[in-house]
């Protein structure tokens, strides 16, 4: 390391954990010339979205297993294509019944058409007019996810800009769009769908997408608008919005990392950062938890906003109303993942074989009153008995992540409270009474799954927490409630990647636009690092 | 002729009939029940009434209740200050800091947030939350979609006191503390506030005499079957006995659903008007219960809520969620002496659509919860006499209220302001001449209010 | 995957071409052989034979039946006496057209209305407080379009119905090939046809007997190819192409009133209470439909000269394009579009129907459209002109009528 930093700092920046937002911030600054250093605590880059092999021969995608919403700008700047992503669509979305076929939602219109009016003839005409009023709508909120967020108190011309277009934007919806964009942003799932949709056994599977992540149920108002995301892929020049990630979700995070390299940037793992390191209100590097010291212009963090800011930087650098502010700021875990190895493959009941039906995700979601049920549990300090299950099978879309005739099931559950009546800290006790709970409910709809596990890794918030870095064990670093998005992520004001530690900025999913696998806060912080020329 | 019909002759339709008699229009209520006053006989709550509909009919009004909380163990404390809860001061003082830019929203009508709309209401109404200042303007736009439960967390440390603060704001809503935008319901009833109070049991007899006063001709025992359209125009209505009733101009304030969907010939309804009615959420979660006050008790008060901690609220909004009877024993609001001589008895969490449907049996159980819970706080409560039982089934039919339903329409942020009840209809005006609309299903909604009957007359004086 | 009719065993067998598309969700023949010109003439000639089986059907029941039909339809049902067809248009609220098609009071207080998109949703969302019933049958019946001048000789040969007295838009139950059923006396081409609607499990008896009672008659199997280019010479529109249902339109400037859609004869703006009306009532106080869909020759003598320039003969697609071509006024601004153009074999000309700016729609007006001969854009004239542009005597001639007005004279 005999070169210096353009800021006569050994490194321009240093990014604080090697998630993909942190990696992708790191490449977005190397390929612009900066001399960017990436420390992740463990062995491997990925931090969330990582694969492992933990049974010989199978791999996992530990914790994320799919990819919604990965920017299509991010793809094109970093050249990930180049560096080895390769995304395979979904095939399908299935929610099997306990007593019948259940329904699959296929790509093709016509099929989910046949599939729907099983249920209801009236649903499945509404089915496409709800697809094309929802997504008509994506229009307005792209810009909210692909822009620092808005802020309504600044009086700069280049923000009131910003806000009076997205006014406009909204002005130009049209009446019914604005009240469906009202309705959306605040109603809770099962109540939003039921104005368009009467069969149970749709809108249960359609009601999940606001939950994940979430500690909310289904009818918990402001769940129904990560609905939009669903349809965001279309005018992202997709067909179909879900994917997964040839080699695991670990592969993007590969990607996003060979790209960094390939411009400079260096990557060290094995690196775990023990304090910010602040002066006067201004940070100038980190100390390692090996003792050592790297200095820098810049610290980034891709960490949690709590572990950041009450672990790495400390509450005796920062303002107490930001601290206040930090200690409001929601995050607790609901989920756990459950990663399984089967030595063959097992059928669903009601829908035998490994054909299309499977090769997409599927959803343990059989009624709303079920979901709700399980959040009951939830609520009350206890993991669902029955729990909502998203699952897919990875080693159907890539026959590397098992051996021949093998499986691999990636079974994402909620709801898994962080905070069990027990305490956070019995979660160990608990994790294969977790697990068999994951395992029971899946056998009501594949009997024969029992006899083929070969090899279950099962991780609790808990888990989460102590594994991967993520506080009380929130997978997106915090809530997606209407309080903690847009110019409140993480705390109000400071939402634009800065902080109020001179030089230390965020680039995690705590920041705008928030968590999943879309690498939007990575990259805008960036890019608005660069704007600023904080770097 | 009248030149107004108003048809229902709850307080929003009093005090619409009233102001539009002061200012010189001949008008002519029609009421379905014997008596006036609607959901004042049910409601406790007198201190949300509009200041400005106390001073226009020359209304006496009062303190606000004395409210108390007790607990399942009997731990009685008042919901103020004097409660003992440290944070108790700070969290007032600054929801009282914010009530005026709330307020401001309440007290006149929503603003017009088409796409043909002129954007100066909107912005008025944005610089009036802006005014609060950085700080506040943020905290507000942070506590307002978040759930009641984890705000009052962030300042109060009494389970029973925090609980108590929720349970009015949680009328109406079908939200548990847990719900996101729980909290909005909390600031929505706080902004209504007066300061002072009227007494809801008598408040029917007031407007009576206040619409009298006006000239206002009011008719009682007469159902409205339909809104006569001629002519694309309001011609007048027609009464259940087939009587035709002629005017140029009715006002309902029976409810949006009520008005579009059963009032009205679906030929002059636009299916999407009609489909916006269907999918207003008027699921109803009050029951009300009448005990006889002879028996010797000692209440804790005039006014009082019994629950035990925020949780408890919310495993009483888990049975409204299901669609079952109360599993554990439900939180209640008691009113002792509000409505004549007896103890009134208002439980929240008794679902409309109930698994079943209210049956003999379904009451009974009903009502069997409801002195367990009322006995743990209050001993002896349970053997009163019960002398009257209303389920939200028998509130849409004896009150005719759609789902059981006080406000018209639940209070959810989808189904407040310029969305109340949609957003062609939240200023009181309707695509058909000559109706209108003004009762708690429009902006700025329910509760003892008069605000939407006194909006909406003072629009139709407009024209 | 797209579903098979209740004819594909039959349909399949004879498509040598191999040429389907997708209608409605279900497969349907494009044309059977190479190209469809053998098919076309039967239509013109003597009779075609086409599947029809995925226009969605809906059975509306009830006391209200034609009550709500006239509500969410442009037409007045409630005047629909039995064994009659109306063809109208639904409209959404904005007046903005969402589909057309054809309504039948089949008796005895049942209706059925057919159409080109699936409406089962919006009938429920517009049925409130109307005492109806509404079904979608779409899958329990078979229909079958037989068209063409010997259509009735040949349909009558299996059917105890009596055609001669089947008045254009009329329907009656019978027996057709040995099965109860309806007939309609409705079509898609322009010319004297029927459509033939049976139970599922009688579709290939049924067409079986018409290929048996067609072969004399030279009657053909035709695919939606043929059926496009006779319906252009009718002045028929497309839902889809030359104006597109509101409900799939992305912009407000793709939506389409009736009139602009050639639609407006079914709309009467004095009827009160159906959806739609309002909107285009304060649409005629603004002036009225900005747009409206004409027909368009195009000069032959100016293409064959175009052609000759790059030393080619004239060459036109063997079938209809459903591309839009613009259209310009003398000035050269854009007024318009073509939405379907053909070659009428039959009429040897170049024809098109075409959206244009309403002062560009009176017949004589010379426009010019874009024509791309070797990839290179040229403007061809192109008159508006009367539509249909192909209308036989025989499309609403009924014989008994005809005979019982001589008889009478007699």
């Amino acid at each position: 390391m005999s070169a210096l930093g353009t800021s006569g700092n050994p490194y321009d920046a240093i990014v604080v954990g090697a998630g993909h937002n942190g990696l992708a911030c790191a490449a977005y600054l190397a390929k612009e010339g900066r001399k960017v250093l990436v420390l992740e605590r463990r062995h491997l880059v990925g931090g969330a979205a990582v694969s492992e092999s933990l049974y010989p021969g199978f791999t996992y995608s530990v914790c994320s297993y799919v990819v919604s919403l990965l920017r299509p700008w991010i793809i094109r700047d970093l050249e990930l294509v180049k560096h080895g992503l390769k995304i395979v669509p979904l095939e399908c979305s299935y929610t099997p019944q306990p007593d019948d076929a259940g329904l699959c939602r296929w790509p093709d219109p016509d099929k989910t058409r046949e599939e729907i009016r099983r249920l209801s003839p009236r649903d499945a005409d509404t089915y496409p007019e709800f697809g094309r009023a929802v997504s008509r709508l994506s229009r307005f909120v792209k810009p909210f996810i692909d822009s620092p967020a808005p802020d309504p108190l600044s009086l700069k011309p280049k923000d009131l800009w910003q806000l009076m277009g997205m006014g406009r934007a909204f002005r130009e919806l049209g009446d019914d769009l604005t009240a469906l964009q009202f309705k959306l942003t605040t109603m809770g799932g099962v109540d939003f769908l039921r104005e368009w949709f009467e069969s149970d056994q749709l809108i249960a599977p359609m009601s999940c997408s606001g939950i994940i992540g979430t500690f909310l149920g289904v009818n918990s108002p402001g769940t129904a608008y990560v609905l939009l995301h669903h349809y965001m892929g279309e005018i992202d020049g997709s067909s179909r919005a879900w994917g997964f990630p040839v080699g695991g979700t670990g592969a993007i995070s590969e990607a996003i990392a060979s790209s960094a390299r390939s411009h400079g940037a260096e990557i060290r793992c094995n690196a775990a950062v023990e304090k910010i390191l602040v002066k006067g209100g201004k940070t100038y590097g980190v100390a390692l938890q090996s003792g050592d010291e790297l200095h820098s212009k810049t610290v980034i963090s891709g960490c949690e906003p709590r572990l950041t800011f009450n672990t790495f930087v400390g509450a005796e650098h920062l303002p107490d109303e930001f601290v206040t502010q930090v200690s409001r700021y929601k995050a607790r875990g609901s989920s756990g993942k459950v990663n399984i190895a089967l030595d063959r493959w097992v059928d669903f009941k009601h829908r035998p074989g490994d054909g299309m039906h499977v090769r997409g995700d599927i959803a343990i979601a059989p009624s709303t009153d079920y979901l709700e049920r399980a959040y009951d549990d939830a609520k009350y300090g206890d993991f669902s008995k029955k729990p909502y299950i998203n699952l897919v099978f990875p080693s159907l879309l890539d026959r590397n992540m098992a051996p021949p005739g093998k499986h691999v099931m990636s079974c994402f559950v909620q709801y898994a409270p962080y905070d069990i009546k027990e305490g956070p800290s019995h979660w160990p006790e608990k994790r294969e009474a977790f697990g068999d709970a994951v395992v029971d409910t899946l056998a009501d709809y594949m009997p024969g799954l029992k006899d083929a596990i070969l090899h279950r890794q099962v991780l609790t918030p808990w888990d989460l927490e102590q594994d991967f870095g993520l506080t009380e064990g929130n997978i997106f670093h915090g809530e997606l409630g209407l309080e903690q998005l847009l110019f409140q992520r993480p705390v109000a004001g400071w939402a634009r990647y800065k902080t109020p530690v001179k030089n230390l900025w965020l680039c995690g999913s705590g920041a705008h636009p928030g968590g999943g696998v879309m690498g939007a806060p990575g990259g805008l912080a960036a890019k608005e690092m660069l704007k600023q020329r904080a770097v | 002729m009248a030149d107004v019909i108003v048809v229902g002759g709850g307080h929003n339709g009093l005090v619409a009939a009233a102001t539009l008699a002061k200012a010189g229009r001949r008008v002519q209520v029609l009421e379905a029940r014997e008596d006036v006053g609607g959901i004042c006989h049910l409601l406790m709550d007198g201190s949300t009434l509009s200041p400005e509909v106390v001073k226009s009919l020359g209304l006496s009004t009062s303190a606000e209740l004395a409210s108390k909380a007790v607990n399942h163990e009997g731990r009685a404390i008042n919901l103020d200050a004097s409660a003992g809860d440290a944070g108790y001061t700070g969290w007032r003082s600054w929801v009282d800091t914010v009530r005026p830019a709330l307020a401001a929203q309440l007290d006149a009508a929503a603003p017009d947030i088409g796409s043909t709309a002129p954007i100066w209401p909107l912005a008025k109404a944005g610089m009036a939350v802006r005014k609060l200042g950085k700080r506040d303007m943020m905290e507000l736009l942070r506590v307002a979609p978040s759930c009641i439960d984890d705000w009052l967390s962030e300042h109060l440390t009494d389970p029973l006191l925090r609980a108590a603060l929720m349970m009015p704001a949680l009328q109406g809503t079908w939200m548990g503390p847990r719900s996101p935008t729980s909290a909005a319901a909390l600031l929505l009833r706080e902004a209504c506030r007066a300061g002072t109070s009227v007494s809801t049991g008598s408040l029917p007899e007031a407007l009576l005499a206040a619409c009298k006063a006006a000239g206002v001709e009011v008719t009682t025992g007469a159902t409205v079957k339909r809104i006569r359209i001629e002519g694309g125009k309001v011609a007048g209505v027609e009464l259940a006995d087939g009587t035709p009733v002629d005017a140029p101009t009715v006002l309902s304030t029976v409810g949006p659903k009520a008005t579009f969907l059963r009032l009205l010939h679906p030929r002059h309804v636009p299916g999407k008007t009609a489909h916006q009615m269907e999918v207003v959420r008027v699921r109803g979660t009050l029951a009300r219960i009448e005990l006889d006050a002879a028996t010797e008790v000692s209440w804790p008060g005039q006014h009082f809520f019994v629950a035990n901690e925020p949780m408890h609220l919310e495993r009483a909004f888990d049975d409204v969620k299901h669609r079952r009877l109360p599993t554990v024993p439900p939180p209640l609001e008691v009113g002792v002496g509000l409505f004549g001589e007896h103890v009134s008895v208002n439980c929240w969490s008794a679902p409309y659509e109930l698994k079943g449907g209210w049956t003999d049996e379904a009451k009974d159980a009903l009502v069997a919860s409801v002195l367990e819970s009322l006995e743990k706080a209050v001993p002896g409560a349970k053997d009163a006499k019960v002398v009257g039982v209303k389920t939200p089934a028998d509130l849409e039919t004896e009150f005719g209220l759609d789902g059981g339903h006080p406000n018209h329409g639940e209070i959810a942020l989808d189904q407040l302001g310029p969305m109340r009840p949609s957003m062609k209809l939240s200023r009181y005006g309707t695509a058909i001449p000559g109706l209108w609309l003004g009762c708690a299903g429009i902006h700025p909604g329910g509760g003892i209010s008069g605000r939407p009957g006194l909006f909406a007359a003072q629009a139709m004086l407009r024209g | 995957m797209p579903r098979h009719t209740p004819f594909h065993p039959r349909t399949a067998a004879l498509c040598h071409s191999y040429a389907w598309k997708e209608w409605a969700g279900q497969l349907a023949v494009c044309n059977y052989d190479r190209h469809s010109e053998r098919e076309y003439f039967a239509f013109r000639h003597n009779a075609g034979l086409i599947d029809v089986s995925p226009l969605y059907k809906y059975d509306v029941r009830g006391p209200d039946a034609a009550d709500f039909l006239a509500h969410v339809w442009t037409r007045d049902c409630n005047k629909l006496k039995p064994g009659r067809m109306y063809y109208g248009a639904m409209c959404n609220e904005d007046g903005h057209t969402l589909d057309d098609g054809t309504i039948a009071n089949l008796g005895e207080g049942l209706f059925r209305a057919t159409t080109s998109e699936p409406w089962l949703g919006w009938y429920g969302r517009h049925s409130r407080g109307f005492d109806v019933s509404i079904e979608d049958v779409t899958d329990r019946i078979a229909a079958l379009s037989l068209q063409g001048p010997l259509a009735r000789e040949i349909l009558q040969g299996i059917t105890d119905a009596d055609l001669d007295a089947l008045r254009f838009f009329g329907i009656t139950s019978c027996t057709v090939a040995g099965q109860a059923g309806h007939i309609s006396r409705t079509g898609y081409t322009g010319d004297l046809g029927y459509e033939i609607w049976v139970d599922p499990d009688g579709a290939l008896p049924l067409w079986d007997a018409l290929q048996t009672a067609g072969a004399p008659f030279g009657m053909q199997p035709a695919g939606l190819d043929a059926m496009d280019v006779t319906r252009i010479e009718a002045g028929f529109v497309l839902q889809g192409v030359d104006y597109v249902s509101a409900k799939s339109c992305i912009t407000e400037s793709l939506k389409s009133t009736p009139d602009d859609a050639s639609l407006g004869w079914t709309v009467k703006l004095d009827r009160e209470g159906w959806i739609g009306r309002d909107a285009l009532l304060r649409e005629r106080d603004a002036g009225g439909s900005k747009w409206q869909l004409v027909g368009l020759e195009i000069d032959w003598a100016e293409l064959e000269q175009l052609y000759d320039s790059y030393k080619l003969p004239p060459h036109l697609a063997p079938h209809a394009s459903r591309a839009a071509l613009p259209v310009w006024n003398a000035d050269g601004k854009q007024v318009g579009q073509a939405t379907s153009s053909t070659w009428s074999p039959q009429l040897k000309r170049y024809i098109a129907l075409a959206q244009v700016h309403r002062p560009y729609a009176a017949e004589g007006t010379a426009l010019t459209i874009e024509h791309t001969p070797e990839f290179e854009r040229h403007r061809i004239t192109a008159t508006v002109v009367d539509k249909p542009f192909y209308n036989p005597p025989q499309k609403t001639f009924t014989p008994a009528k005809a005979k019982a007005k001589k008889e009478a004279v007699a």
